[in-house]
């Protein structure tokens, strides 16, 4: 699959050795990657369907060194994408053919927890879940938590505004960011907020600007987090039941009850069907959909809401619902959860998965359209997916073998994605726009919209070199936008080019 | 301009229309007039004066689009008062986490005419702030009109959103710099249904600070956190809430963790009435010609500022918020003078913070500016933020920015 | 991942096999948090994640690979953390390993290499000329400063202290239980650990004759196979599998049969346990080997269904528990080592980042010297921030890397259960931990 990315710039591939060069006397010789077959590797990230090799791979060891190279890729007129551990399910880290790959993986070092202010303050490439590691012995932790945690960087999870499962009730990584420093194109150093709770009052909220800007207007060099305490502990519920439709009400019923879980998790037969083996635990044959419920805060507190959500599961009618007694036996009820997409990996040669949110009460529908979709496309899904705060997740799962069956899986994809937002959701929850749905922004935005997001991705970087290709359908003509005049009232409909 | 834009007086439109919100700006557009944009004008006291040719007063967008419970989301008109939506809310056990505070005792306002819109431009967040988030954690979409006169729409409904730069944040705080909103799309919380606030005598402040932390970072769910000047003497306050069990509990652990007796304890309404105060900034009991601030600075830094504040920058009272990361106090009136400002501003960057003018006089906060001057880098970013929106600078000029 | 290799390569099974493992592959990145090289070098193409991409262009292109691609798996340790924590399933190890015949059979190594290479393979496996050879680098130990690279690092790696004498259990033979027999085990005496510390099978054979276990050394057994396999010469490994499987077996087929091939160095159990696998295509062998393998056990897995006897004298000492990366990884026991220890009356302190390599890695710490001179040095600094009295491992490599610089005894498990259950004091600890 080749997606359409901005036209690569054959005099900047030429000069591929003469950059390299320049771009050594600033990170050092043996940390640009200019060999072919050691570029190889950053050729995607989390999407493998997308690939495209990078002009060269270069690993900066400091925020300093950030700064140099940008200036000299500006100076050069080379595209940079910034990538942390690669781990993007959007596509946010694919590289562009002229352009360079910038890692963050050396900056990795955690470089502060204060106990007193309850904050950390870390290098953009340290692991998200290093964090909580080092906020454990004050009883502190990094709450935000994607699936990816273990190696996705905090970076990463600044640029995509990453969620996950525990984000229903604690919030996404924008919730827990108290300051950030980033570099931008023109080589001015931001430092935004600081390392105390309220360091970002006053002034315009830059920081909610950037995180989830998917690395299109500054890379991002350190970064302040809030620590919160450590649930003091947590218990969970899984729930079934004999309908999907059974299930999805359970879900509002839950929250409009006043009760916010930590953690609530929708699993179907068929993902059931395929974890059951690897968890050695069988499911009752009239399950068709599971409910993964986790309860934390103090015990008598847990006990109750497990008591309430257990009424309302019941009146909701589930066919069983078992709540954990020990933190074994929480784990054990989470394992299926997070052994699902691996599951689902067994049963099909590739899967395609999606992200898009919508309201809560529109499950049932929404998941009876993707009935329909996989009886036009002629594949098979499964879904699993936060239901908790509607962040749907389907599992398309297609053959990469077999030539077309990757675009029938997108078009799948794209047209639940449509359906999402003509429910009043909204394309991406927690993966990000990317390559992978920058050409569905236009269903969710007008063509107004988008160019207000664009115009203010000019006053970031004027030059469209950081992460070009990403998130918007068109290229975004900063240097119109500068010579910008009044059009007295006029609305404005240019015809822009698509790539 | 649209003749469904209600004048209300020579120079002030009132709008009850989204789309006669863009009519006003286009005809300002037209007639190369910048337009200063407010709510209901309750809280023009916070922030700069806008030097302005015209009025957009949204407060006659005071609709509810919709309000759904069970999806703990309400879609409303920037003019909606903040009385109607807490009133709304609370009918169905909701809240907003945040804990806006209206200020309007501090500016002499009618506290009925506050509005949605003007509390989230102003990015008012209260003591709770501490434990559930600021005003921009509960904004989940906005529709706006741009200084080209275009409606346009940013974020969505939905709590988890990734979808384009999140460009409701940034109206959050913008104090009408940006665009003219015409819809906020929230999130809201179920209320807790309990609440418990205990007192403890004060000691040293350093040492009450620390205390603070070690409770904060207990898994002990303290929604508030304040030292403040009581009649009974200097006292710190913890505020409990959650469900019935949870209280009882938390509460345990809070008087086992902390070292010294219960002074007092206030239920559900008592409490209630307690934090209000302290959002409203009651125990500085400022003086009509005393100005305000608001510190946000490191816990560590706090006692050093207040001492050095009370020695050189002419503090009168003070009481520290969010377990000490913030400082509200007053200055005594003869530090209404630029030098004054600019040193007391000078006291607080030293300790690694930075100050807030909540309340002075307009050719004070017109010269010196309310807001902390940011750094060249962040101001020059600033300008080109706002210009991708508003190119000409019609939008409240100078309220965020001294010239 | 989706791989295009040609037909031609395909028709090697295990090149097909990579294939199909390299499809299992979806790229989510989770191996890069627990490989070692990645930790210390940040440069995607020293973590699994990009060795898959490597193997697979490799694959891909045909021919010899290139130097960098060499290079790169080269410094893959083999420590296996990746396809422990892997959601997938992915199995590198046998994507590594036939990667690495892959490499001998089409590469051209430069003459220093090759004879490094060969030295190794030589010396490791045959206990009494390696046993020369450290008397020799006694001798050069003083001078290593003079040299760098694999040479330094072989002269690291030979005691400072005296070196010991001659184990008691390197013949061939039968060491009977004490009281009642209840179980029969053939013990894999092991090449490098017989030379650099016997008491470890001394230990070992104790212990088990204390349990009611006679313990057989077979005749012909000898060097599980794995210094060769390393390297990726299956060729010359595969003389000493054999070897092992016929002296097993003729055991095993004895009249008084066996119960379990006891191992206590889990870079030789994990090597053994794959013998199954390593021979699968031979239909001469594949039979014999899948039964070997069936009857290996780690010592501490036979320990644990045996039980172990109360301790006998006062314990309570702090011991931090290093797993072995062909322990937790390769043969994935992570509970049995350390519910001994406690049994045994010990407090069992995790070392921080436990999950990562020492370094050692068979041959790799006289190969890349370099990297897994930063792996030790972080996993020292790991192994000192907990403040324990003692260190303990199940596998002779790592404790022969980390050993001189853990500033605690450092013993093999089995000492201490011995210790423990009516042995000797280990000779480390005597004097040194009270």
């Amino acid at each position: 699959m080749t997606m359409q990315m901005p036209p690569a710039d054959p005099a900047i591939i030429a000069r591929r050795e003469q950059l390299a060069a320049g771009l050594r006397a600033i990170v050092g010789q043996e940390w640009v990657v200019s060999e072919e077959s050691e570029r190889a590797p950053y050729q995607c990230d989390g999407i493998t369907a997308y690939m495209a090799m990078p002009l060269l791979v270069v690993l900066p060891a400091s925020a300093d060194e950030i700064r140099r190279v940008l200036l000299f890729c500006k100076e050069n007129g080379v595209k940079i994408v910034p990538r942390g551990s690669g781990t993007s399910l959007s596509g946010g880290a694919l590289p562009v053919l002229d352009g360079i790959i910038l890692g963050t993986a050396r900056l990795c070092n955690i470089v502060e927890v204060d106990p007193l202010e309850r904050i950390a303050r870390v290098q953009p490439g340290a692991r998200n879940i290093t964090v909580s590691e080092a906020a454990s012995p004050h009883g502190l932790c990094y709450m935000p938590d994607p699936s990816s945690q273990i190696i996705s960087t905090i970076g990463g999870n600044v640029a995509e505004n990453a969620g996950g499962v525990h984000c229903l009730k604690y919030g996404v990584t924008a919730n827990h960011i108290l300051g950030l420093e980033a570099v931008l194109m023109n080589g001015d150093i931001l430092r935004l907020g600081g390392d105390y709770l309220g360091a970002a009052e006053g002034g315009l909220d830059l920081i909610g600007v950037l995180t989830g800007s998917e690395g299109l207007l500054a890379v991002i060099t350190e970064i302040t987090v809030r620590l919160v305490p450590k649930p003091e502990m947590a218990r969970v519920l899984s729930m079934s039941f004999s309908s999907v439709d059974a299930a999805c009400h359970c879900v509002g019923a839950i929250i409009g009850s006043g009760i916010i879980p930590a953690g609530l998790e929708f699993m179907d037969r068929k993902v059931l069907d395929a974890v059951a083996p690897l968890i050695q635990e069988t499911f009752d044959s009239n399950t068709a959909a599971l409910l993964i419920c986790e309860l934390d805060g103090s015990k008598a507190e847990v006990d109750a809401l497990v008591q309430a959500v257990t009424a309302i599961a019941n009146k909701e009618g589930a066919i069983e619902v078992r709540a954990s007694n020990s933190d074994a036996e929480r784990e054990r009820i989470w394992r299926s959860r997070k052994l699902a997409f691996a599951a689902i990996g067994k049963l099909c040669r590739d899967y395609y998965c999606t992200d898009g949110t919508i309201p809560r009460n529109r499950l049932p529908d929404v998941l009876a359209k993707m009935a329909e979709f996989s009886k036009k496309y002629g594949l098979n899904y499964a879904n699993c997916f936060h239901a908790g705060d509607g962040n749907l997740h389907p599992i398309i799962m297609y053959d990469s073998r077999i030539p077309g069956d990757l675009e029938k899986a997108e078009e799948f994809g794209a047209d639940v994605l449509r359906t999402c937002v003509d429910v009043g959701g909204v394309l991406s929850g927690e993966h990000g726009i990317g390559v992978e749905k920058r050409d569905l922004m236009p269903h969710q935005f007008s063509a107004i919209d988008l160019e207000q997001q664009q115009t203010l991705r000019c006053a970031f970087d004027p030059t469209e070199l950081l992460n070009p290709g990403k998130m918007f359908p068109t290229p975004c003509r900063c240097a119109e936008f500068g010579r910008m005049h009044v059009h007295n009232g006029q609305l404005r409909f240019p015809d822009v080019p698509r790539f | 301009m649209s003749e469904t834009a209600q004048k209300t007086a020579a120079t002030a439109m009132r709008p009850t229309k989204p789309e006669d919100v863009a009519s006003v700006v286009k005809d300002a557009i037209l007639n190369g007039h910048k337009l200063d944009i407010r709510g209901n004008g309750t809280r023009t006291g916070y922030g700069n004066p806008v030097k302005a040719d015209a009025t957009l007063e949204l407060g006659g967008l005071d609709q509810i689009e919709f309000y759904e419970p069970e999806e703990l989301v309400i879609r409303l008109g920037p003019g909606v008062t903040m009385q109607t939506l807490r009133a709304t809310i609370a009918a169905r056990g909701q809240y907003l986490p945040f804990e806006p505070p209206f200020w309007t005792g501090l500016y002499g306002t009618d506290p009925a005419r506050a509005t949605i819109g003007g509390t989230m431009a102003s990015a008012l967040s209260g003591p709770r702030r501490l434990f559930t988030g600021a005003a921009r954690d509960y904004i989940l979409g906005i529709q706006g009109v741009n200084g080209q006169g275009e409606h346009f729409v940013a974020g969505g409904r939905t709590v988890k959103n990734v979808t384009g730069y999140d460009v409701s944040k940034l109206m959050i705080g913008s104090f009408g710099t940006i665009a003219a909103l015409t819809s906020l799309t929230l999130k809201l919380w179920p209320a807790p249904p309990r609440e418990q606030t205990l007192l403890f005598d004060a000691t040293d402040l350093d040492a009450d600070l620390v205390r603070t932390a070690e409770i904060l970072r207990a898994p002990i769910a303290v929604s508030g956190a304040v030292r403040l000047e009581t009649p009974q003497g200097w006292q710190l306050a913890f505020r409990i809430e959650g469900m019935q069990e949870g209280v009882a509990e938390h509460v345990a652990e809070l008087t086992r963790r902390i070292d010294r007796p219960v002074a007092a304890t206030l239920d559900d309404k008592d409490s209630a009435a307690f934090w209000t105060t302290i959002r409203e900034l009651e125990p500085l009991s400022a003086a009509p010609d005393e100005l305000i601030w608001r510190i946000n600075l490191p816990v560590s830094q706090a006692r050093g500022f207040i001492d050095v504040a009370r020695q050189r920058g002419g503090l009168s009272r003070c009481f520290t918020d969010w377990g000490g990361a913030e400082i509200f106090c007053t200055t005594k009136p003869d530090t209404a003078t630029d030098d004054a400002v600019s040193r007391f501003r000078a006291l607080a960057k030293a300790c690694g913070g930075h100050a807030t003018l909540i309340r002075a006089p307009d050719a004070l906060r017109r010269s010196q500016g309310a807001f902390p001057p940011a750094s060249d880098a962040v101001a020059a970013l600033s300008t080109r933020v706002r210009a991708a929106f508003d190119p000409m600078g019609l939008f409240s000029p100078g309220r965020m920015t001294v010239a | 991942m989706l791989s295009h290799i040609p037909q031609k390569l395909l028709a090697n099974p295990d090149i097909a096999l990579s294939g199909d493992i390299i499809g299992n592959c979806v790229h989510c990145g989770v191996c890069l948090s627990h490989c070692p090289t990645y930790t210390v070098i940040h440069n995607e193409n020293d973590s699994p994640r990009g060795r898959i991409f490597l193997i697979k262009d490799m694959y891909e292109t045909g021919g010899a690979p290139d130097a960098k691609t060499v290079e790169h798996l080269d410094r893959c340790l083999t420590c296996l953390a990746c396809e422990a924590i892997c959601p997938s399933g992915v199995e590198y190890s046998k994507l590594i390993g036939h990667a690495r015949e892959y490499v001998e059979a089409n590469y051209k190594r430069s003459p220093w290499q090759r004879t490094i290479r060969s030295t190794l393979e030589m010396l490791l496996p045959r206990p009494e000329l390696f046993r020369l050879s450290l008397y020799a680098g006694k001798l050069g130990r003083p001078f290593r400063g003079l040299f760098s690279g694999t040479i330094r690092a072989m002269l690291d790696m030979v005691p400072k202290n005296p070196l010991p004498g001659k184990g008691k259990i390197n013949r061939p033979g039968v060491y009977a239980a004490k009281g009642q027999r209840k179980k029969r085990v053939a013990l894999l005496t092991g090449c490098v650990q017989n030379t650099l510390d016997p008491a470890i099978n001394d230990a070992t054979v104790r212990l088990l004759n204390r349990h009611g276990v006679d313990v057989v050394v077979a005749r012909g057994a000898g060097c599980c196979g794995a210094p060769a396999e390393h390297m990726g010469d299956e060729d010359k490994a595969l003389p000493y599998v054999k070897a092992n499987i016929n002296a097993w077996l003729r055991e095993a087929d004895s009249p008084e049969g066996l119960d379990a091939i006891v191992i206590n160095a889990s870079g030789c159990g994990t090597s053994v346990k794959a013998y199954g696998h390593a021979l699968r295509n031979d239909p001469a062998w594949a039979a014999k080997a899948a039964r070997v393998s069936a009857l290996a056990k780690d010592i501490t897995e036979f320990m644990t269904d045996i039980g172990l006897s109360k301790p006998v004298i006062e314990t309570g000492q702090r011991v931090v528990y290093h797993s072995a990366c062909s322990m937790q990884h390769g043969q994935r026991i992570t509970v049995q080592p350390k519910a001994l220890l406690k049994d045994a009356g010990f407090e069992v302190l995790d070392v921080p980042e436990g999950y990562l390599c020492c370094g050692s890695a068979g041959t790799y710490n006289l190969l890349q010297p370099e990297i897994a001179n930063q792996l030790k040095d972080r996993k020292l600094k790991n192994l000192k921030s907990v403040h324990a009295q003692i260190a303990a491992s199940g596998n002779i490599g790592c404790i022969t890397q980390l050993a001189d610089e853990a500033g605690i005894p450092f013993v093999h498990t089995v000492e201490l259960l011995d210790w423990a259950t009516g042995g000797p004091v280990p000779p480390s600890i005597k004097g040194n931990v009270s």
